[in-house]
């Protein structure tokens, strides 16, 4: 989830008011947000990503005011025609077919300023942009630039200009080819034969979108007018980006004006299509009181406490008979169901006075017959001396099948890892005993003799079965050590089981036999082949067992 | 009291016990020697030790003190006549008169013990000694006369000391022949010696009347002792129970079952339902169902385990299919706007490990569409997370849901106070949280240790999720990763300690 550091002093500054810290530390939390650290004047904040308006120390102190009741309610965005046009040439619909432009005036750009404006960028790019690919931002100076601007394609050589952290000039496919943001993002663009590309009306290069501006539009300190472009796959986020980064600057004084972005043919429908951006307009919400009421909780919020709730999260409301209209900011895009609308008055009522009530009907609980079982052969085998162990599922074919002498190909499929994090873990188990050889092998050092069993899942055909397995080692572990305990955890379960020579390669020949119950081989038991013994580090003699429990379950009992 | 002599008789010594039993029979203030005659000791040093160590508990008290015994420094002094005795009698010859000369001559005395007998007759009074025309005369006295009768002191403690050998200052009591004899230096000699006296102590003696037979020592009891009632007749040795016992180590159930297990009984107490599923998922049920946008970053494949087998699991319901595509589209009739795009059914027949058993929730839901629901799960749940000390590829997750009328954010809130108070965890701190497929959502904060710990989330399932499935009552639901639970309140420091255990931890691991 996003962190963003906060200078809290700038944060101060910005609310327009001397907060304590102990304010942030007890609001923060209940506007949705975790507290990560704080040291000195920074405190670094963990937002959800569902909270984009918040991933920078603007759009936190603007819901702070509402949620301090500095400032209940939304803010006004007035918002003026630049008479700046933005158009979109049809050729990007192959590549990249949504931008969005707009213009803010008059901001006040320091340093801290400028590093906020930073991050809340890297922010959208990560999270709402999924790391650029779906939303791209660009913030441009507009002192050197020309309107109209132009969003259109280039071949990957076909044009050239200074990109950020350069200075000399580069051809999209340089900058793909050396330059580090280039090289971080080319995957975006891999296998396209034109490059998306930003340029005013004398050819100047702005931006080699989702990948990078050109040093021409670099904002500084010195910036006061600005002209945003963002583009991407999805319109809604595109737009929505756009709404975020204007309405943070307007937090550094800077006051919005639109851009006329003509499409020359707009993705859905081909069509022509002239759009004033950014729509600072809010989002109209109309919900009924008793759906908020009955979802929060009657014992808990009073119909009087939804419109000031409203307002503490930045909305305006009214009632209107037995309905509520909301008014929701045009950067909150999070607000896509009433429901969302019913979080919102959760949290500016105030998660914490909200005391809780009971459970009213009456329903009767039950154990799986899985876990009453695993529960029974836990106490049967901890009965005999056994250490119950618990290893993970996730093992690999050298593990489960060369290490134990057995055949890679079984007669079940095995459930196979496409993107295993290590060679360990490629596969899902097929049976427990590797991995009790495993917790053998950690435990050399321990005092002999050891004996250890597992109750848990296996996975065979991709489906879980249930089984057990036990193992001992010790200078005089033998074949009837092992027969014994299997035909006395037979009985205890109520199963009987008939003995048979097995060829499991896993044991050493004439010392392996197979439980068989009801005519269905259900497990198996014996020495442990040297080799095997020997693949997992030990030195000592091993013995052990492992059965499918369901058969036994079913062999067993009339359940 | 009876018990505590007993014991002691018990654990008194063979030898404590003989010298005890010989000193019941013997008067007050015998001296060890004595005990030695009467217990028949093969030596001193025997009866010496016991008696000390019976001293030490109060049996016996032994009085010691210095006593000077005397003796004649040669055996002939008791029947030798002293020297002024034999020259008194020779005065008597003389008839009471004689030169000193005459004595010398008269062989009864020698030269040196002249000036003795000198000094003697004198002191003792019995001659008077003149010098008469140059001659030294002795003339007899009356004491002398009378003494030729009767033997002094002196005399007579010789002959006391001849017949005994040798004498207890005490047994002497003529001091004032002692005092001449001592000032005499060639007659006794003395010696010194600590003179001990042994009385039993009131406790003593009660200790002695006990039966103080002895009896053969035994360590282990045997059947054979048992059954012929043999065990009467013998002492079985007292232990040090301090002394040094190894651990045993039996069968254990492992920490993590026994924390499911309480978990598991919270449930059931609280009238839930256990359900659990397949490991093995498509994307559409671990997801697409659950209103998780296709290019949600946490479907990403740095984020979830992809299987290459299965190929891809086929979406058996395409009338839900088409449901759950719509609702990502504009949300359906769910009133939601949806995410407004396109879902690929491609992506959708994606096989995974499941992400959250919130898939065998729902799967369960769907099934289960009329409240009241109550149901739980406790099963394992895979990611793909590098193995560190802190995280795990695959851990446990904990879940419950409620479908009941009238369900609210308020009873969720009500719920999860109650489920963890019953884990022990009293104060509960609720904030707002994110869940993709919940809304409201909450994060649950418990105090534990002295301090706020993030145990898990909450939420209501969005109506996205649920209208799918035609369910209209709101759907609660909470959960918690147990791994990160048992860290804490067993203070594991390392998961993977959990899963890959050692096992003299398990052996030692507490389980109250």
């Amino acid at each position: 989830m996003p962190v963003i550091n906060i200078d809290l002093q700038d944060l101060r500054n910005l609310i327009g008011e001397d907060l304590p810290l102990e304010t942030f530390t007890e609001s923060v939390p209940l506007l949705g947000a975790s507290i990560e650290e704080i040291e000195g004047d920074r405190m670094t904040v963990e937002f959800f990503p569902d909270r984009p308006d918040l991933y920078s120390v603007e759009g936190v102190a603007r819901a702070l005011r509402a949620f301090l009741g500095i400032k209940p309610g939304p803010v006004d965005y007035s918002v003026k025609d630049s008479g700046i046009e933005f158009l979109i040439d049809a050729s990007v619909n192959a590549v990249r077919p949504y931008a969005a432009g707009g213009v803010v005036r008059g901001v006040k750009l320091n340093d801290n300023a400028i590093k906020s404006i930073m991050e809340i960028q890297e922010k959208l790019h990560i999270t709402l942009g999924r790391r650029r690919k779906k939303v791209a931002i660009g913030i441009h100076d507009m002192r050197d630039i020309v309107p109209p601007f132009t969003y259109r394609t280039v071949r990957p050589e076909g044009v050239s200009f200074v990109p950020l952290g350069s200075d000399e000039e580069m051809t999209p496919k340089e900058i793909l080819e050396r330059h580090p943001k280039g090289i971080d993002y080319a995957h975006i663009l891999e296998g396209k034969e034109i490059y998306p590309l930003i340029t005013d009306s004398i050819e100047q290069v702005l931006s080699f979108p989702p990948i990078i501006n050109g040093t021409l539009t670099a904002v500084t300190e010195d910036t006061t007018d600005i002209f945003l472009d963002v583009t991407g796959t999805d319109f809604r986020a595109v737009r929505g980006a756009l709404n975020i980064v204007a309405a943070a600057l307007v937090e550094r004084g800077g006051s919005i004006e639109t851009v006329r972005t003509v499409y020359d043919s707009f993705p859905e429908g081909g069509k022509k299509k002239e759009l004033r951006q950014p729509d600072m307009s809010p989002r109209k919400w109309v919900v009924s009181l008793d759906y908020i009421i009955s979802q929060v909780g009657a014992d808990a919020v009073r119909k009087e406490d939804i419109i000031p709730a409203l307002e503490a999260v930045g909305m305006s409301a009214k009632e209107n008979g037995e309905n509520i209209e909301i008014l929701a900011p045009a950067y909150r895009l999070d607000i896509i169901h009433p429901i969302d609308i019913v979080e919102e008055v959760a949290i500016g009522y105030g998660y914490h006075r909200i005391a809780g009530t009971a459970l009213r009907a009456f329903t009767i609980g039950s154990e799986l017959a899985k876990s009453a079982l695993s529960r029974r052969i836990r106490d049967i085998m901890t009965g005999y001396g056994y250490l119950e162990v618990t290893t993970l599922t996730l093992s690999s074919l050298e593990i489960q099948f060369d290490m134990m002498r057995r055949g890679r190909d079984p007669t079940y499929q095995i459930t196979l890892i496409k993107n295993p994090i290590t060679e360990e873990h490629t596969c899902l188990r097929t049976a427990l005993t590797p991995g009790l050889l495993e917790i053998l092998k950690k435990n050399r050092h321990r005092d002999l003799p050891q004996r250890i069993f597992e109750v848990g899942s296996i996975v065979r055909d991709h489906k879980r079965i249930l089984h057990l397995a036990g193992l001992a080692i010790h200078a005089k572990a033998g074949f009837t050590e092992m027969k014994s305990l299997v035909l006395s955890v037979c009985r205890d379960m109520g199963a009987e089981c008939e003995i048979r020579p097995t060829k499991d390669p896993a044991f050493i020949r004439g010392r392996g036999a197979a439980v068989v119950i009801n005519g269905d081989e259900i497990g198996t038991f014996g020495e442990y082949h040297p080799e095997v013994i020997t693949n997992f580090d030990l030195s000592y003699p091993v013995i052990g067992f492992e059965m499918d429990l369901f058969h036994v379950q079913n062999g067993g009992t009339k359940d | 009291m009876s018990q505590d002599k007993e014991d002691l008789v018990e654990q008194l010594s063979p030898q404590e016990k003989r010298v005890l039993a010989a000193l019941r029979d013997l008067p007050n203030g015998v001296g060890p020697e004595d005990i030695v005659k009467a217990g028949k000791f093969g030596s001193m040093v025997e009866v010496m030790n016991a008696l000390s160590w019976l001293s030490s508990k109060n049996l016996v008290k032994v009085k010691e003190r210095n006593i000077t015994y005397y003796s004649l420094k040669k055996r002939q002094y008791a029947t030798k006549s002293l020297p002024e005795r034999r020259a008194l009698k020779f005065l008597w010859k003389k008839r009471g008169t004689a030169t000193l000369e005459e004595l010398k001559k008269s062989g009864k005395v020698k030269e040196r013990e002249v000036p003795i007998i000198l000094g003697w007759l004198k002191r003792k009074g019995w001659a008077n000694i003149s010098k008469e025309g140059g001659k030294t005369v002795l003339n007899m006295t009356t004491s002398g006369r009378d003494a030729l009768d009767e033997k002094g002191g002196d005399e007579r403690l010789l002959e006391l000391l001849g017949a005994a050998d040798e004498l207890p200052e005490d047994a002497i009591t003529d001091k004032k022949a002692l005092k001449l004899l001592r000032s005499r230096q060639e007659y006794i000699k003395e010696r010194q010696e600590v003179s001990r006296e042994v009385t039993l102590t009131e406790f003593g003696r009660e200790i002695a009347s006990m039966d103080l037979r002895i009896k053969e020592e035994v360590a282990q009891l045997t059947p054979e002792l048992i059954q012929t009632g043999k065990w009467r007749e013998v002492s079985l040795r007292r232990y040090d129970v301090t002394a040094f016992a190894p651990e045993i180590y039996g069968g254990k159930k492992h920490l993590r079952s026994r924390v499911i297990e309480d978990v598991k009984r919270i449930f059931l107490e609280m009238g839930f339902t256990e359900i659990d599923g397949e490991y093995v998922q498509s994307m559409f049920w671990d997801m697409d169902v659950l209103f998780i946008p296709q290019d949600h970053p946490a479907r990403e494949m740095q984020d979830t385990l992809f299987l290459s087998r299965p190929e891809r699991i086929e979406i058996a319901d395409e009338e839900l299919y088409e449901k759950v595509k719509e609702i990502h589209l504009n949300g359906g009739d769910s009133g939601s706007a949806g995410w407004g795009y396109n879902m690929d059914h491609e992506t959708a027949e994606n096989p995974i490990l499941r992400t959250h058993t919130t898939v065998n929730t729902i799967k369960y839901l769907s099934k289960h569409t009329e409240p009241p629901v109550r149901a739980f799960a406790i099963g394992k749940v895979f990611r793909k997370e590098s193995m560190d000390s802190t995280h795990l590829p695959e851990f446990t997750q904990i879940e419950g849901i409620i479908m009941e009328k009238g369900a609210s954010l308020s009873m969720l809130i009500g719920v999860i106070k109650d489920f963890y108070a019953r884990m022990g965890f009293e104060k509960i701190r609720i904030r707002p949280a994110y869940f993709p497929y919940t809304e409201p959502s909450i994060e649950a904060d418990v105090f534990f240790n002295g301090q706020w710990m993030e145990l898990g989330g909450a939420g209501m399932f969005r109506p996205e999720v649920l209208a799918p499935f035609g369910i209209e009552e709101p759907v609660l639901a909470w959960g918690f990763g147990l791994e990160r639970l048992m860290m804490v309140v067993h203070g594991i420091k390392d998961i993977r300690d959990i899963y890959i255990s050692d096992i003299d931890w398990l052996r030692k691991s507490r389980i109250l």
